[in-house]
């Protein structure tokens, strides 16, 4: 099985966020944290993203934009796979 | 000694219940419904009603008809458990099935009911009953708990269970917000928090450090070396390709799946070793051809689609989810394909600790619910969607045995000294400047755990490498560091993560021979399968001096109506078994 690290950038339009913390609600991985300082949420821990998008579908401000530069499940016969990979790399 | 409330904030209730999922929920529903009285908390690391694996399913779930429960219990019997299952335990929940989706129905949960009221079940890909089953049954689940007067605390984790002699009686939490530490005491502990996925199966996750904690606690764990099943994914998407099984092709557009397969009704072993070989001997790319008439995908439906009869199988919730990701798909130029190239993906899933038919573990006061013994309750019965029934339905049980448990014992002692231990030990890592964050050996267990040799070409040198180096890590976690409450409970989940799979790699090694078909434990230097010696559960536990001990319990075939050909009953057994 080959490993494929994961990538994910999770940006927030700060300006646009309401404060709803939809987000934070929806992450079963608790990847966002809410920064008091700039009343808005914070993506803290992209690393533990599961890429199930639902923080975009609920957020209520609409500000959330998750993008994924590698998938992240395992490829038992490549090294890489997924969204936004080479596809000729050879097994 | 600093007293118990100068440690942190000590919270009581009759029932402690760790995971808001959907086993849990169910859990404190049915405990709350046999003594209403109970005072019952949910305490979750995510957001209740929203944990859980439940939450992401709704592809369909198991429906067995009355006249389809036998031919299920041979079929997992014979093929799935391949004799290894307890078939009480699995009987009792085929002829629950339908009763199981009757409570989810009642709660709100969308499920395919015909004009009479009666929820629809549909033959399946394997000849048994399905039907469909939306994704936010958990939301309707936590409806009704709160309506009994359930308490739910969320965003918190626990770790450690707390024991007053051999009884669990509480464990120790943290606040995920503001790093605030808890002391849960409580009459009767339940966890519903899931299998280990070792965070490589997708959205699957799961990360065993409660399993760890029942283990660290005397837990007994069985049927642990059964942890790998295969799915294909669509190598452009990453999304799993259901279904396609029977149709994959290589680059000379000859059919693989009928080379390596013949007619298999699921992934297996065979195919995944047979797509390895087509890749290797440049046959490759491997693709699926989706727009061929296949009985498989006309039932699972390639648009995840149709139940037959036009009834959607997809509720409005899951497709409103798959509607955003098909627009995200599009945006990343991934469009819905009829001839997806595909590879190989592995859900991991270590689920093994032992309960008896009321999910009671080996130690007293505590339960594990749901797919955290999955294997451990051994009726090895899976097949694809059939998490929820498993969910609920063990849950069903757990429930009352919960409740009755409570009602009978007073609260426990909990030890002031031993929860300042553990606390130290908790945030130790916050005080590390120059380690490494839980990220960096998340990925290193993955890289062992998915390598080829140790989870599916297992050997005796293969597990007994894949221990070394589990133990390896385990041999820096002193150096483990966090930047935040976070962090610290995922050094903790690194922690459990690594337990589970030095008990999945432990038994493994111990199983010398060949058994399974989905969920296979493959030994390439015993690939036979034994039923003269191996028609035994292995069953590990933490013994003196942290040393893991293993047991070998006969299973107790004598008793069941299904019976490996030419089985003859042990001799030691007696008459009476």
């Amino acid at each position: 099985m080959k490993t494929v690290s994961k990538q994910v950038d999770i940006t927030i339009d700060s300006e646009k966020c309401v404060g709803c913390r939809m987000c934070s609600k929806v992450c079963f991985e608790n990847v966002y944290q809410w920064d008091e300082e700039n009343k808005c949420a914070k993506a803290k821990h992209p690393e533990d993203c599961s890429l199930c998008f639902q923080c975009e579908m609920y957020c209520l401000g609409n500000c959330i934009e998750v993008k994924t530069v590698t998938g992240q499940f395992f490829d038992a016969f490549y090294r890489k796979s997924g969204r936004g990979v080479d596809q000729n790399e050879k097994a | 000694m600093k007293k118990l409330e100068e440690l942190g904030t000590v919270i009581t209730s009759d029932i402690l219940i760790i995971g808001g999922g959907l086993a849990g929920l169910t859990a404190s529903i049915f405990a709350k419904e046999k003594n209403p009285e109970l005072d019952v908390l949910i305490v979750e690391s995510a957001t209740t009603g929203r944990a859980g694996r439940a939450p992401k399913a709704g592809h369909g779930t198991l429906a067995l008809s009355k006249q389809s429960v036998e031919a299920y219990v041979e079929w997992a019997t014979r093929f799935g458990g391949q004799y290894l299952n307890d078939q009480d335990l699995l009987r009792q929940y085929g002829n629950e099935s339908l009763q199981a989706l009757e409570i989810l129905d009642s709660w709100g949960a969308t499920i395919p009911k015909g004009r009479d009221g009666k929820i629809i079940s549909f033959p399946s890909d394997l000849g048994f009953g399905m039907t469909g089953l939306d994704n936010d049954m958990t939301m309707f689940a936590k409806d009704r708990a709160l309506e009994h007067g359930v308490r739910i605390i969320d965003k918190t984790q626990t770790f450690d269970f707390l024991k007053d002699g051999d009884r669990v009686v509480g464990a120790i939490g943290m606040s995920l917000l503001d790093g605030t530490f808890y002391i849960f005491k409580a009459k009767a502990v339940a966890f519903a928090t899931g299998a280990c996925a070792y965070k490589v199966s997708g959205l699957f996750r799961g990360y065993g450090d409660a399993i760890a904690a029942a283990y660290n606690a005397g837990a007994e764990m069985r049927n642990a070396e059964f942890f790998t099943q295969f799915d294909m994914i669509n190598r452009r998407s990453g999304e799993k390709v259901y279904g396609c099984h029977q149709l994959i092709f290589n680059k000379n557009g000859e059919n693989i799946s009928d080379k390596y397969a013949l007619d298999a009704a699921e992934v297996t072993y065979p195919l995944i070793l047979g797509m390895k070989k087509e890749i290797e001997e440049g046959r490759g790319p491997l693709y699926a051809d989706l727009t061929i008439e296949n009985y498989i995908l006309k039932i699972i439906g390639n648009k995840n689609d149709d139940l037959g009869d036009g009834v959607r199988r997809i509720g409005p919730s899951k497709r409103a989810w798959q509607e955003h990701i098909v627009k995200k798909n599009k945006k990343l130029g991934i469009v819905q394909e009829t001839k997806p190239e595909v590879s190989v993906t592995v859900t991991m899933t270590t689920s093994p600790v032992s309960v008896d038919h009321q999910m009671r573990t080996s130690v007293p006061g505590l339960w594990a619910v749901g797919s955290a013994s999955f294997w451990g309750q051994a009726y090895m019965g899976w097949v694809h969607g059939d998490g929820t029934g498993n969910a609920v339905k063990s849950a069903m049980h757990a429930g009352p045995d919960l409740a009755e448990y409570a009602s009978a014992h007073e609260q426990g002692k909990v030890n002031a000294e031993e929860v300042a231990t553990l606390k130290e030990k908790l945030f130790a890592p916050l005080n590390r400047e120059d380690g490494e964050l839980p990220k960096c050996y998340f990925d290193r267990i993955a890289d062992i755990v998915t390598d080829f040799k140790y989870c599916i070409l297992k050997t005796d040198e293969s597990m007994k490498e894949a221990l070394a180096r589990i133990e390896e890590i385990h041999a820096d976690l002193p150096g483990i560091c966090a930047t935040d409450w976070h962090e610290v409970s995922k050094c903790r989940e690194v922690e459990g993560m690594l337990t589970c799979a030095q008990i999945a790699f432990r038994a493994s090694l111990e199983r010398k021979e060949s058994r399974g078909l989905v969920w296979k434990h493959n030994r390439v230097d015993y690939p036979e399968t034994d039923n003269k010696n191996w028609l035994k559960w292995i069953v590990l536990k933490k013994g003196d001096g942290g040393v893991m001990t293993v047991r070998f319990d006969p299973v107790p075939i004598w008793n069941y109506k299904y019976q490996p050909e030419g089985y003859v009953k042990p001799a030691q057994m007696g008459t009476d078994g």
